[in-house]
């Protein structure tokens, strides 16, 4: 025992999560993406947080890849707030012409299926209006949020979902 | 000369050419038959010499090289466990974390790390991984305690 801690203790700084969020930009009827933020970390705490932003968005989505496939290299899964985000970057990656890019062994949940599936909720579907719902502090980044109602949820769902 | 001989030319000094060749007349008949026998000598010496004085030696470094490839072979054995490690891994930490979630619900009563390693013949870092599974699963919750190590129990087990 060193300092109080017993050693048979998990390990509090595992990441078997990914928060991600994506930040979009309708130009033209075409949604871009105009940065991410990611917090990984557990059920418990973030551990680190990562972010993007700018105008240049063939490198925003290229540094966001490299995270992504860190997750599949990690086995970490990638939890998100809403159902399009993978649909939105699948087409930015093709439309921009993005090589090398891979999305095929990305396993990723979405706080909108879960909430709009196994949950009685009609209002408004974005992080605010779920934290309100759930009657979470909104004083956090996003990635906290997600984090947050992640938490809160998880132990409700069926589960098949997270296995 | 014969034809199972060879010639070779060997370079000597003046004085030393006329000192062997004056010792093998008186001895041997021919300076290249006392070269041949002197230099059968030297190397007949020389291994004697190696056996007598560094067996001990040579046995150590043979067993040291038997050792070696013993270790190769075990080596190459452990390289040709599946590359995706990972997913045993994985797979692994699964099914320790069903056996400890059988064990908590077998029991009904938070249970601690060592509490869990009476029951399971894992090691303790191989349990960890398994309440690690869980915990991220919100399948078990952790009960911190002072000074002794976390219990755990089942989420929705509301004995205490």
């Amino acid at each position: 025992m060193i300092n109080n801690r017993w050693f048979c203790e998990p390990n509090s700084i595992r990441e078997p999560y990914c928060f991600l969020i994506l930040y979009k930009k309708k130009k033209a009827n075409i949604q871009q993406i105009t940065g991410w933020r990611i917090g990984y970390g557990n059920i418990e705490k973030i551990i680190i947080n990562k972010k993007s932003k700018g105008k240049d968005e063939i490198h925003i989505i290229k540094k966001l890849l490299k995270e992504l496939f860190y997750c599949r290299k990690k086995k970490i899964l990638i939890i998100t707030d809403k159902e399009d985000n993978f649909s939105i970057l699948r087409t930015r990656i093709a439309a921009l012409n993005i090589k090398e890019a891979n999305l095929t062994n990305i396993v990723h949940i979405s706080l909108e299926k879960w909430i709009t599936n196994y949950f009685k909720y009609n209002d408004d579907n974005n992080l605010q209006s779920w934290c309100k719902f759930l009657s979470i502090k909104t004083d956090d980044v996003e990635t906290g949020l997600i984090k947050n109602i992640f938490q809160r949820i998880a132990p409700l769902i069926p589960r098949g979902e997270l296995l | 000369m014969r034809s199972n001989l060879i010639r070779v030319n060997i370079i000597l000094t003046k004085e030393q050419h006329q000192r062997f060749k004056n010792y093998a007349k008186r001895y041997h008949g021919s300076l290249s038959q006392f070269l041949r026998l002197a230099a059968e000598n030297e190397i007949d010496n020389q291994e004697d010499a190696n056996s007598f004085y560094f067996r001990p030696m040579i046995e150590n470094q043979e067993k040291i090289i038997k050792s070696l490839n013993v270790i190769a072979q075990q080596i190459k054995k452990i390289e040709r466990i599946p590359s995706s490690i990972q997913d045993l891994k994985s797979f692994n930490n699964q099914s320790i974390a069903s056996e400890i979630e059988h064990i908590l619900l077998m029991t009904e009563s938070p249970l601690s790390v060592p509490d869990i390693m009476e029951f399971l013949t894992y090691s303790q870092e191989e349990i960890i991984e398994g309440i690690e599974w869980l915990l991220d699963r919100c399948l078990i919750t952790q009960i911190k305690r002072i000074n002794a190590p976390s219990k755990y129990k089942l989420r929705g087990d509301t004995n205490e």
